[in-house]
């Protein structure tokens, strides 16, 4: 198991696919990510040597936010409506949807969410 | 004079593999005696002739044929009747009738000396053998046929022999007609499963044996897909290390012997580019190769690092057109992939990117053209999805195109009794109207008519 700016990746997986379980990077950020590294479809993981991960971090630490450190800005987003007492903010700390569903029927979907 | 002395280098090079593959008995000592079970004769006191009974065998041949079965290839069932050195007890050569009662299968040692009568007539060679030969792999479609046949039987067909033919005259110009009717380059098209890989990698396998330099790709899809791509430095092309590195490789696989005798005769610095996977070299953008070299160390060269693989294959070509000791032969199946889009994209923009064609790749730029004076044969294939091209490819000349046909009547008669030999036809079932039903319907499609044998 190899670790590419914090998160896990299976050696076995090709890199498009792999390099989309990191959060923040989705199927065409992936695809962006190859062509400009020249990586084709059918490279696995295990086959990328050190050079290339090193790539990788630096081009994903230059011009994206992954990983933890997308968390963290969303984490830090909604404390910021919380200590302004923002509706929003409100509504978060509540465990309630917060885009206008109706909560007299329905909305266990978030509320599962929440309290997971 | 030129065929013997060519003949003499390959058993060099037979006795050599020989070398290389201990295991594998070397192809002039692979003499069967096939047509001696079949044909061996004693006269007794009366002159009477009396034929031998090939499977009244001792104990002791059957002890020792039970050691060689675990030596026949995984990829063929021993248990099913083959033909080997001797002849196993079960395998009775009576059912080996063609149409008409000809014989189906013709014994030789080569494709070199099969003329138009042995046309129509199967040719058995030992998978081994044909791995030995054509170590840069099998086309997919011979496997499946060795396969689904349970037999490396090969027809033997008018269009290949056509195509020998033409090649043999480029090399031995016949003192009437010289080179008059023959071409030295030549693009194989046809219909879905009409032979055209089959044909290919039985030239090739007639031209090594004759002692030819063959530069066979059984893939030219691979060549622009898989692997990395980087820009190169030095013009507006795009390597492929790891194929690059990958043919070499193939190339050197069986023609190690004719490559150690051939001095380089381009004295200019091979380019390096980026390694697969490790960026560039520090320091240096070319390499020179020391005088002396030989065309083995130059492949070693490209071979060892990475970032020389794609100019020395580039410089490959270079050197190939320049042989003039031996007949050079370029052979490239699934040639259209070369003339449509690569798996690759270049990013133009972070929001745009442009597909890369294959003639931006340097390794196809460098051997896709027919516009020169060396031998070269182009197989199309519709297993790659590419799709149609136009009449007129660029690089290609006008008449180069040939049409292979799908199997005529008399070749479906063949196919169908040696489906039924091998059987895939049950013999209770098999007739003359069946078979050419299958023929009509199928329309000589080879693969078609092979899974429609087992409906007979």
């Amino acid at each position: 198991m190899s670790y590419i700016s914090g998160a896990r990746s299976v050696p076995d997986e090709q890199v498009r696919i792999a390099s989309t379980k990191m959060d923040g990077i989705g199927p065409q950020k992936a695809m962006k990510f190859r062509y400009r590294l020249g990586i084709s479809g059918n490279i696995k993981m295990n086959e990328l040597t050190k050079y290339q991960i090193d790539q990788i971090e630096q081009m994903l630490s230059q011009d994206h936010v992954v990983h933890w450190e997308l968390k963290r800005g969303e984490r830090a987003d909604i404390e910021r409506l919380i200590s302004i007492s923002r509706y929003l903010g409100i509504r978060h700390q509540d465990g309630s949807p917060l885009r206008g569903q109706r909560t007299h029927t329905n909305a266990r979907t978030f509320r599962k969410l929440i309290r997971k | 004079m030129l065929r013997s002395i060519l003949r003499s280098s390959a058993a060099a090079a037979a006795a050599r593999a020989s070398s290389i593959f201990p295991d594998l008995p070397s192809t002039a000592a692979a003499s069967r005696n096939y047509s001696k079970a079949k044909t061996k004769t004693t006269t007794t006191n009366k002159g009477k002739v009396r034929v031998k009974d090939p499977r009244a065998v001792s104990a002791d041949d059957a002890s020792a044929r039970t050691e060689d079965s675990s030596s026949v290839s995984d990829d063929i069932d021993t248990e099913f009747e083959l033909p080997k050195d001797p002849l196993p007890p079960t395998y009775d050569p009576a059912l080996d009738v063609g149409p008409g009662g000809r014989p189906l299968f013709t014994i030789t040692k080569s494709f070199a000396p099969l003329t138009r009568k042995e046309s129509h007539t199967y040719v058995d060679i030992s998978l081994d053998e044909w791995k030995a030969m054509l170590p840069e792999g099998l086309p997919s479609g011979m496997t499946k046929e060795f396969e689904e046949t349970r037999r490396c039987a090969v027809m033997v067909r008018q269009s290949f022999l056509d195509l020998r033919d033409n090649f043999r005259r480029i090399v031995d110009p016949p003192l009437r007609s010289g080179t008059k009717n023959s071409k030295k380059q030549i693009v194989l098209d046809g219909p879905v499963s009409c032979g055209k890989s089959i044909t290919l990698a039985m030239l090739v396998h007639w031209a090594r044996s004759e002692g030819w330099l063959v530069f066979y790709v059984p893939k030219g899809k691979e060549w622009t897909h898989g692997g990395f791509f980087y820009r190169n430095q030095h013009n507006e092309f795009w390597d492929t290390p790891i194929q690059a590195a990958k043919v070499l490789q193939d190339f050197l696989k069986f023609n190690e012997g004719h490559l150690q005798q051939l001095p380089c005769q381009i004295s200019d610095p091979v380019l390096l580019g980026e390694g697969a996977g490790v960026g560039l070299m520090k320091g240096a953008d070319s390499m020179t190769m020391p005088e002396g070299s030989t065309l083995y160390d130059l492949i070693q060269t490209g071979i060892t690092y990475s970032h020389a693989a794609v100019g020395v294959l580039v410089r490959l070509r270079n050197e190939l057109s320049l042989v003039k000791d031996v007949p050079v032969l370029f052979v490239i199946d699934q040639y259209n992939n070369w003339f449509t889009f690569s798996e690759y994209h270049e990013l133009l923009t972070w929001r745009s990117s442009r597909q890369i064609h294959a003639r931006e790749l340097t390794t196809v730029n460098a051997y896709r053209s027919m516009m020169h004076d060396d031998m070269m044969v182009g197989a199309f294939s519709h297993s790659t999805a590419v799709g149609k091209l136009r009449q007129e490819l660029p690089d290609v000349p006008l008449d180069a195109r040939v049409m292979l046909p799908r199997y005529t009547l008399d070749e479906a008669a063949t196919v169908c009794h040696y489906y039924l030999r091998q059987r895939l036809i049950r013999r209770e079932n098999f007739s003359e109207d069946k078979w050419k039903k299958v023929y009509y319907v199928s329309n000589g499609n080879g693969s078609e008519m092979r899974w429609l044998a087992s409906f007979i």
